[in-house]
């Protein structure tokens, strides 16, 4: 275990708080929430001066009903979240697949947040594609005011400035489901929503290897969603290959990658038929 | 305006006596619990909070110590396998696991006996399976599930004819 060496700590106990800590602190100040993650990143290597907990301010680990939707802050912990009533009644897919994220070992689920999970930024890491397949949006505090971005520029799109996370925001107005299927983690996982829209049916797909950020396939089942559960095999494959991605690994090639990434979808789609 | 502290002052109760102590802002509980209090039992062998061998409980959950900082335990309640035995000798659940030789070499038992401890307090009628799946979540390098299983699943039963004093 490396010794983790003077660090200044700071606890702010409200938002705007936590915004004057972080635009005075050191160069580097790092939030920390759970610390399961950070605390394995410290003995990689990680280096700072100052950590900033965030577990005392207000709200930090709420999960509240929205019109349209549900919030999520980011300190909540995957126990928490897989056993809250608010999330059951508004998401109760996401509850379940959030039940498998670190499944088994309580004391991850006990202490590490939805923040976390998604600030590690590590493609293995679940929450980023369950919540891209929901198409959620990030709600962040920063020095410059409140930014938003989607849960997919997690990834591509711009850092947001000096500032922290604050909650997740998913839209649940004309969601029908979503299925996860973690069977093959890490080699593929796949999140796959359904959502009603104007002219149909819309799916969400969202398939992560252990090594490449989540990739999202988004699909028109316009004519019926019967039919296209029917054809839903040359559908997952024809989706598969229109991406531009090279799944190929150490390990594995792209054509068997793709292979596996279009059984996981075949069968989400079948699922979600029965719906 | 709150201001960074190098060192910082923490209150909690560990194994049922108060704790007032100033420790280093970057302290693990892991390290707050042996080098500070010399409390050996607690082993530590992955440190990133996957194999179990650290865990301690607080306010009765499981956790890891390794992964834990010390601040965050401040005004809580901690357990280690030091404070598991009661006044009149070994905790049931210890007594279970020494009837079903299910120490072995016994470097994951400290973390295993508090992991059963965290179950069989909240839940003092689980079922194999569910005494498996949440034994699961520490791991045993000499792989004695079986015995440690059986040994958890006794203990509830003792536990259910005779609380423990702790």
């Amino acid at each position: 275990m490396r010794d983790i060496g003077a660090v200044r700590l700071y606890r702010p106990s409200d938002e705007a708080q936590a915004l004057r800590v972080l635009s005075s602190a050191g160069a580097h100040p790092v939030i920390v929430a759970g610390a399961t993650d950070l605390c394995a990143q410290f003995n990689e290597g990680l280096q700072v001066s100052d950590l900033v907990s965030l577990s005392r301010v207000d709200g930090y680990r709420d999960i509240r009903a929205t019109d349209g939707g549900v919030t999520i802050g980011a300190g909540c912990t995957h126990a928490l979240g897989a056993h809250d009533p608010v999330l059951a009644a508004l998401c109760p897919d996401l509850q379940i697949a959030w039940r498998s994220v670190a499944a088994g070992i309580l004391r991850v689920r006990a202490w590490a947040t939805i923040g976390g999970n998604l600030m590690a930024r590590k493609p293995r890491y679940e929450m980023s594609i369950l919540l891209t397949a929901l198409a959620a949006s990030l709600r962040f505090c920063t020095t410059t005011g409140p930014s938003c971005i989607a849960a997919e520029d997690l990834w591509s799109g711009p850092a947001p400035g000096q500032g922290f996370l604050w909650q997740v925001e998913v839209p649940t107005r004309q969601l029908v489901a979503l299925r996860y299927d973690r069977s093959l983690r890490p080699l593929m996982t796949l999140a796959t929503s359904c959502r009603l829209v104007a002219d149909g049916v819309r799916a969400r797909a969202v398939i992560a290897t252990q090594e490449l950020q989540p990739q999202v396939l988004d699909l028109d089942l316009v004519e019926s969603c019967a039919a296209y559960v029917r054809d839903a095999r040359d559908h997952a494959i024809e989706a598969f290959s229109a991406l531009p991605t090279d799944f190929s690994d150490g390990q594995s090639s792209n054509d068997y990658l793709r292979r596996v990434g279009a059984v996981l979808l075949r069968r989400h789609l079948e699922s979600l038929a029965h719906v | 305006m709150c201001k960074g502290e190098q060192d910082i002052d923490l209150t909690c109760i560990v194994n049922g006596q108060p704790l007032e102590i100033r420790v280093r802002s970057g302290l693990t509980l892991f390290e707050l619990i042996r080098e500070n209090l010399g409390l050996s039992g607690t082993k530590l062998a992955c440190s990133r909070a996957v194999c179990g061998a650290c865990t301690v409980l607080v306010d009765g959950q499981p956790a890891a110590s390794c992964a834990t900082f010390a601040f965050q335990v401040d005004h809580a309640k901690v357990v280690t396998i030091e404070g598991v035995q009661g006044e009149g000798g070994l905790h049931p659940i210890q007594e279970a696991f020494r009837r079903h030789s299910a120490f072995q070499c016994g470097y994951c038992s400290p973390g295993m006996v508090l992991l059963a401890k965290a179950l069989l307090d909240s839940e003092p009628r689980p079922s194999r399976a569910r005494v498996t799946e949440w034994m699961s979540s520490n791991i045993c390098r000499c792989t004695g599930y079986s015995l440690i299983i059986d040994a958890v699943l006794d203990a509830a039963e003792v536990l259910r004819r005779e609380p423990a004093d702790v």
